[in-house]
């Protein structure tokens, strides 16, 4: 039954791309993770990793918001924070979409704080009361490390 | 392409660059540079929004007044409320406005620089600075524009700035800090301007804020902290060419006329046409108004580093050649060139190349106690012939004359060339039917004394040529 051998092969080699992958997973995160951010999810953390930080030295956080549910407009600001392994939390700055459903990308200074170990955190504010119909709804990249 | 170029601005050269660039910019606005001096020294002032201060009162009821008169006109007149707001977007989406971009603080300075103008023409106010809404030093909205029955009041989510971290002294200062003028543009935007737009919300927090009259405050902030980075904090704007000779559309003038402007000259606007009232913006602190000579030429000699003037010249006839003159005695030449040379640019509105005379001397006099009027077409002109003629092109001035034996004290020596745009008065005689196709256009130079008389009426003028030059504007960095 060749139909039924093929049928078999194919699962065994997505099980091994799906382990290839997983295995690949667990000690880099790929450049094109994407995060999610809602009302009831607010921050995120993105730790730094060796190969993220630029050797001249980090002097931007950049951050690329690339969807953005809001449809009652509520202002939206989004604070970046650097946590030192000591678990340290350093404000590095914020930002805001608008109009604010606008995606875009957005640059915090590091200030000389971000180091090559530690975390990056984004929190998403907003100062509206949210009602519990609302939808506010956010994807943003995987942030980077900018040296200029 | 030719090029002619103003290299080193020293103090004389500086005036006629300024007056050269006013000139291509505020077309028609300003007479000459005896006028455009004046009018460069008294500017108007964009002061800080608040309370207790008769000036920004007087401000307040004017911006009021020019909200009224532009919500009055007719939909089809450009200068409208409506109209205004939809350049830079509507409801249904931005239009012509500049975000995420690096043209953002350029477009936007334009557009505020047609608007005030569009504000003074139509109060008659040619003083008037539209203030500026310092949310840094004051969160909450100044209370004119709160009251739901004056024509300033939009309905927004909130009428302070209070609570919201991307106004404070602390995410402010590393910003400031920033020397990269792509990077202080991407952070200035995307933190206190976006969010002073979306926390204060309603139609300002959209894509139609510019219907709401903070709108106009917040942007005047905008522009204030790009002065203030540039001029104050002494960081450099772009040199890329790219950049500088980015044409910025969709404006309309003080008559409703279609406007455009090049980024490179936005650079320089606040030092001819507006000045900022000075006030701090988180650590920096207000910087005094300059009063010394020595402060003045600081700021000059970041000008000459910063906006190295120069345009292209796409046609250059001569029409004199080196001639003593007195300026006790006005010159005239009759040239060879009619108005049927340059109908290209005479018959059309949207003409983007300018008709220049050109008046280069062999070296400048030992007094510069006068100015030297150009008429178009008028071979009796004299000193007692008004500026309100209709054959007045424009003036020029020596100001700071060189001190004898200065250019071989290691100064460099510059032939003394000044420029006045012509295209106008041409238009305006051939309206009139005062110079007809296939006439002869003639040139005059009359001397007038400031002060009614000339200090030493003997003095000469040796000059080296005239020439009608033909020319759209560009500015380019030299850095």
């Amino acid at each position: 039954m060749p139909g039924k051998r093929f049928h078999k092969a194919s699962c065994c080699l997505l099980l091994i791309l799906l382990c290839g992958a997983s295995c690949k997973g667990s000690s880099t995160i790929k450049s094109d993770t994407l995060y999610y951010l809602d009302a009831n999810k607010r921050s995120i953390v993105q730790h730094i990793e060796l190969k993220d930080f630029p050797k001249e030295g980090c002097k931007f956080v950049q951050i690329e918001v690339t969807k953005i549910v809001n449809p009652k407009m509520h202002s939206l600001t989004f604070e970046v924070s650097y946590q030192s392994e000591g678990d340290v939390k350093t404000n590095l700055g914020s930002f805001s979409p608008f109009p604010a459903d606008n995606p875009g990308t957005f640059i915090v200074p590091a200030q000389e704080k971000v180091k090559n170990r530690g975390a990056i955190i984004l929190s998403l504010v907003i100062p509206d009361k949210i009602d519990s119909g609302d939808t506010v709804q956010v994807t943003v990249k995987r942030m980077t490390l900018r040296k200029d | 392409m030719e090029t002619l170029s103003f290299p080193n601005l020293d103090r004389r050269v500086f005036i006629k660059g300024l007056g050269f660039v006013s000139i291509g910019l505020i077309l028609g606005t300003m007479g000459g540079c005896e006028e455009l001096a004046d009018a460069i020294k008294n500017r108007p002032t964009r002061r800080r929004l608040r309370t207790g201060s008769p000036e920004v009162d007087a401000d307040i009821d004017t911006y009021r007044q020019a909200v009224t008169l532009m919500k009055a006109l007719p939909a089809g007149d450009q200068r409208s409320w409506n109209n205004q707001a939809a350049i830079h977007g509507t409801a249904a989406g931005f239009n012509y406005c500049q975000h995420g971009t690096n043209h953002f603080f350029d477009w936007h300075r334009a557009y505020l620089f047609y608007f005030e103008k569009i504000c003074q023409k139509l109060t008659g106010n040619a003083k008037f600075g539209l203030p500026y809404w310092n949310w840094n030093q004051n969160p909450d909205i100044h209370p004119a524009f709160l009251d739901p029955a004056s024509v300033l009041f939009l309905a927004r989510t909130r009428s302070s700035m209070t609570g919201s971290p991307t106004i404070t002294t602390p995410t402010l200062d590393p910003i400031f800090a920033d020397t990269n003028f792509f990077t202080f543009r991407q952070q200035l935007e995307g933190t206190p301007h976006n969010n002073v737009h979306t926390y204060t919300g309603g139609t300002f927090g959209g894509t139609a804020s510019a219907l709401d009259p903070i709108f106009w405050m917040h942007h005047c902030m905008v522009d204030y902290c790009w002065y203030k980075w540039n001029v104050d904090l002494g960081n450099d704007n772009t040199n890329d060419p790219a950049w500088i000779n980015t044409d910025e559309i969709q404006f309309v003038d003080a008559d409703g006329n279609p406007a455009t402007v090049t980024a490179g000259i936005t650079t320089i606007m606040p030092l001819l046409s507006y000045q900022y009232e000075s006030s701090a913006i988180g650590s920096s602190p207000a910087i005094a108004a300059i009063k010394t000579k020595k402060e003045y030429q600081a700021l000059e000699a970041r000008i000459r580093a910063g906006a190295n003037i120069k345009f292209e010249v796409k046609q250059r006839i001569s029409i004199a050649e080196k001639a003593a003159v007195s300026i006790a005695r006005p010159f005239s030449k009759e040239t060879r060139l009619s108005t049927s040379d340059f109908a290209g640019i005479l018959n059309s509105d949207v003409a983007t190349e300018r008709i220049f005379a050109s008046i280069e001397y062999a070296h400048l006099p030992a007094t510069s106690d006068f100015a030297v009027r150009v008429f178009i077409n008028l071979p009796n002109a004299n000193s007692a012939t008004s500026i309100d003629d209709p054959h007045y092109a424009g003036s020029f001035a020596f100001f700071g004359t060189e001190q004898p034996g200065a250019a071989d004290q290691g100064h460099q020596h510059q032939q003394p060339k000044f420029l006045v745009n012509i295209t106008d008065t041409l238009q305006r005689l051939k309206r009139n039917q005062e110079l007809r196709d296939g006439s002869p256009i003639s040139v005059q130079l009359v001397a007038v004394p400031f002060g009614g008389k000339f200090e030493k009426e003997d003095t000469e003028l040796p000059l080296d040529k005239i020439e009608i030059i033909v020319t759209p504007v560009v500015i380019k960095n030299a850095r």
